[in-house]
C-alpha cells in the first residue's frame, strides 16, 4: 500500500490531507447541488471525508484522487436524501413554491424546481457535468461506467429535463 | 439553448454553494476531531471516530512502525531486529525464471457500481489469490485459496474470509498479514471485535486478540481488552497497541503468546504518526514498506499521471538507491502496485496487469511480461504477495 502525499506543508504532518484537501471545495459543491441545503451539504462532506479516510487504502495510487472522492460524496448524498425521506415528500407536495431559504434565492426557480423532481441518478450526472464541469470520461469514473456510458446517462437526463422545461433546452 | 447557455442557467438555477472554504475547513476539523478521539462519549459521531481511528491504527501497526523504525535508524538494521519481518525461508532464491510469484489480484469493479446506483452498502471487493509463472508470465487462480476453517481478524459482521499473504513455510494461504504470523510459522494471531459491527459508528464492547495454530487447527482466546487491538508478532513476542473505548489515550504492549500475559509498555505512538522523513529530502511522496534487509521502499513525486517519480530504496546517511526514475501514472511503463521483498530482490506488478518487475541493486529492473489477469482496468489491481518459489 502507498501512503501518499501532496506538495503542501501538510504532507509533513498528513499526507491523506494533503491529497484530498483541495478537493473538499468540489465535494461540498457537489453535495451542495445535490441536497440544495448548506447543512446537510456540510454533513455530507464530512462524512463523505471520514468515509474516504476510513477506505483510503482502496485509493489507488496513481490515478486521480477526484474520481474517487467524488463517488463518495454522491453516495453520501443519496444516503442522506435516503434518510429524510419526509422532507422529500414534502418537496413533492409543494411544487409550486420555494421549499427552502435556498430554493427562494434560486437563480432560476423554474429550472431548479425541475431539477429538484429529477430521480438522485439523473440530477448527479447532470450536476457533476453542468455545475462541476467534470468530462464525461471523470463522470464514467465516479459513475463506474464508460466514458460513453456516462454520455449516454447525461442525454437521458437531459431528455428528463426537458420533460418538465421543455421550451428551453431543446439544444441542449 | 447552447451548452455553455445551459450551463449558465443550471449554476443560477442551483446558485453558489455558500461559504466554501469555511465548509472545507469545518470538514478537516471533523476529521482531526476524529482522529483525535479525545471526545469520547461527548460527540455523537465519536464511536464512528474511534472506528475509523481503529482502522488507521490496524494500518499503521501493520505498516507504519516498522518502516518508522528503520528509516529513524538510518535504514540500517537487520531482519533479525527488533520488529523487522521474519527472514525469508528463501534464502537462496532460485532463478527468476524458474519459480512462481504468489499473487492476489483485487477487484474493485463492484464497489463503484454499488456506489454510482446509490447503493447504501458498498459492493464487496472481490481477491483471487494465485502464482504467475515467470517462465510463461501467465497468472493462475490457485484453486487451495479457501478459508479451511481459517479465523480471521473481524470487525464488521459483513467482513469475509480474504487470503492476504502466502505462507512459504505453511506453504498456504492465510486471512493474515505477514507480521501477523508467528516467527516459527506456526501460529498468526487475529482480533475480533464484540460485538461484531453491522455499520461504521456502532457501538461495540472489547477487542479480544486470539492466536489460531495452523498445524493443530485450534483456536486460543488470548487477551481481551475493552477498547481495540491492533498487533503485530515479532521476535519478542506480540508487540499490541490498543486504544480504549469511546477514545482517549492508546497505549502499547507486550503479550506473552503462551500466557496472554499483557504488559503495558507506555503510551502508543498516534495513529496518524507523519511516514514522511526529512532524512531522504521527501517534500512529496510515501513509502511502500522494506526491502529483505529492512530498508524503507521511497516514492518521491507526484501521484497523478505524467507527475515526475523517482522509487528508491534509501539507504544510510540519506542514500538514494534508485529502482525507477520517470514518470507516474498507470499509464507508465512502471507503475508498480507495491514491493515484495525476497532476499536481495524485490518484486513489483504493475498496477495495468500488464507486468511483473524484479529489481536488485546490482542488475536494476527487469520486466517480465504478464498475462491472465484484466489489464488497463483502473478499479483491478494486481500486487505481488510473497517471495518466488
Amino acid at each position: 500500500m502507498l501512503i501518499a502525499a501532496a506538495p503542501t506543508e501538510a504532507a509533513d504532518t498528513d499526507p491523506f490531507l494533503a491529497l484530498i484537501e483541495p478537493l473538499l471545495p468540489a465535494g461540498y459543491r457537489l453535495a451542495y447541488a445535490m441536497l440544495r441545503s448548506q447543512a446537510e451539504a456540510e454533513d455530507a462532506l464530512q462524512e463523505a471525508l471520514l468515509r474516504a479516510w476510513a477506505a483510503r487504502a482502496r485509493m489507488r495510487p496513481d490515478t486521480s484522487p477526484r474520481p474517487w472522492f467524488l463517488t463518495i460524496v454522491a453516495n453520501q448524498c443519496r444516503q442522506q436524501r435516503r434518510s429524510r425521506w419526509w422532507s422529500v415528500l414534502k418537496r413533492a407536495d409543494l411544487p409550486d413554491g420555494p421549499t427552502t431559504p435556498e430554493d427562494a434565492i434560486s437563480g432560476d426557480p423554474d429550472l431548479h424546481r425541475a431539477l429538484a423532481r429529477l430521480p438522485h441518478r439523473h440530477r448527479l450526472v447532470l450536476v457533476l457535468r453542468y455545475y462541476l464541469d467534470l468530462s464525461f470520461e471523470d463522470i464514467g469514473r465516479v459513475q463506474g461506467v464508460s466514458t460513453g456510458a456516462a454520455k449516454a446517462r447525461v442525454h437521458r437526463a437531459l431528455r428528463h429535463l426537458r420533460a418538465e422545461v421543455p421550451e428551453d433546452l431543446n439544444d441542449a | 439553448m447552447h451548452e455553455n447557455e445551459f450551463r449558465h442557467r443550471f449554476r443560477a438555477s442551483i446558485g453558489e454553494a455558500p461559504d466554501e472554504a469555511a465548509a472545507a475547513q469545518r470538514a478537516v476539523a471533523t476529521l482531526h476531531r476524529g482522529r483525535a478521539a479525545d471526545e469520547g462519549g461527548r460527540h455523537p459521531r465519536a464511536l464512528a471516530f474511534v472506528a475509523m481511528a481503529l482502522t488507521l491504527l490496524v494500518l499503521t501497526s501493520l505498516l507504519g512502525p516498522r518502516i518508522v523504525r528503520t528509516v529513524r535508524t538510518g535504514g540500517a538494521t537487520s531482519p533479525a531486529g527488533a520488529g523487522a519481518p521474519p527472514p525469508s525461508p528463501a534464502s537462496a532464491p532460485k532463478p527468476a525464471t524458474a519459480c512462481r510469484l504468489p499473487m492476489i489480484v483485487t477487484d474493485s469493479r463492484a464497489v463503484l457500481s454499488a456506489a454510482a446506483a446509490g447503493a447504501d452498502s458498498n459492493g464487496m471487493e472481490t481477491e483471487t489469490a494465485g502464482f504467475v509463472s515467470l517462465a510463461t508470465g501467465r497468472f493462475q487462480a490457485d484453486p487451495t485459496a479457501v478459508p479451511d476453517g481459517m479465523p480471521f481478524s473481524r470487525m464488521y459482521a459483513k467482513d469475509v474470509w480474504r487470503p492476504q499473504v502466502y505462507d512459504t513455510v505453511l506453504r498456504r494461504w492465510l486471512p493474515v498479514q505477514s507480521d501477523e504470523v508467528s516467527p516459527d510459522h506456526g501460529s498468526y494471531l487475529y482480533v475480533d471485535y464484540s460485538p461484531l459491527l453491522a455499520a461504521k459508528g456502532n457501538p461495540f464492547d472489547s477487542t479480544t486478540l486470539h492466536v489460531y495454530d495452523v498445524r493443530k487447527r485450534t483456536d486460543r482466546a488470548l487477551w481481551t481488552y475493552a477498547g481495540a487491538i491492533a498487533a503485530q508478532w515479532t521476535a519478542r513476542g506480540i508487540e499490541a497497541t490498543t486504544t480504549p473505548r469511546g477514545g482517549g489515550q492508546g497505549l502499547a504492549w507486550l503479550v506473552d503468546p503462551d500466557s496472554g500475559a499483557a504488559t503495558a509498555k507506555g503510551p502508543a505512538p498516534p495513529p496518524d504518526q507523519p511516514l514522511i522523513d526529512r532524512s531522504y529530502g521527501i517534500r512529496t511522496g510515501g513509502y511502500y514498506g522494506t526491502d529483505g534487509r529492512g530498508r524503507p521502499i521511497i516514492v518521491e513525486g507526484g501521484l497523478n499521471p505524467g507527475s515526475h517519480a523517482m522509487y528508491f530504496v534509501g539507504g544510510p546517511n540519506g542514500r538514494r538507491i534508485v529502482i525507477h526514475d520517470g514518470v507516474a501514472g498507470p499509464d507508465a511503463e512502471f507503475a508498480p502496485s507495491g514491493f515484495a521483498p525476497d532476499g536481495d530482490r524485490l518484486w513489483m506488478a504493475n498496477v495495468d496487469g500488464t507486468a511483473i518487475w524484479l529489481w536488485t541493486e546490482r542488475d536494476g529492473l527487469k520486466r517480465f511480461a504478464l498475462s491472465g489477469v484484466i489489464q488497463h482496468d483502473p478499479y483491478v489491481t494486481s500486487r505481488v504477495v510473497g517471495p518466488c518459489l
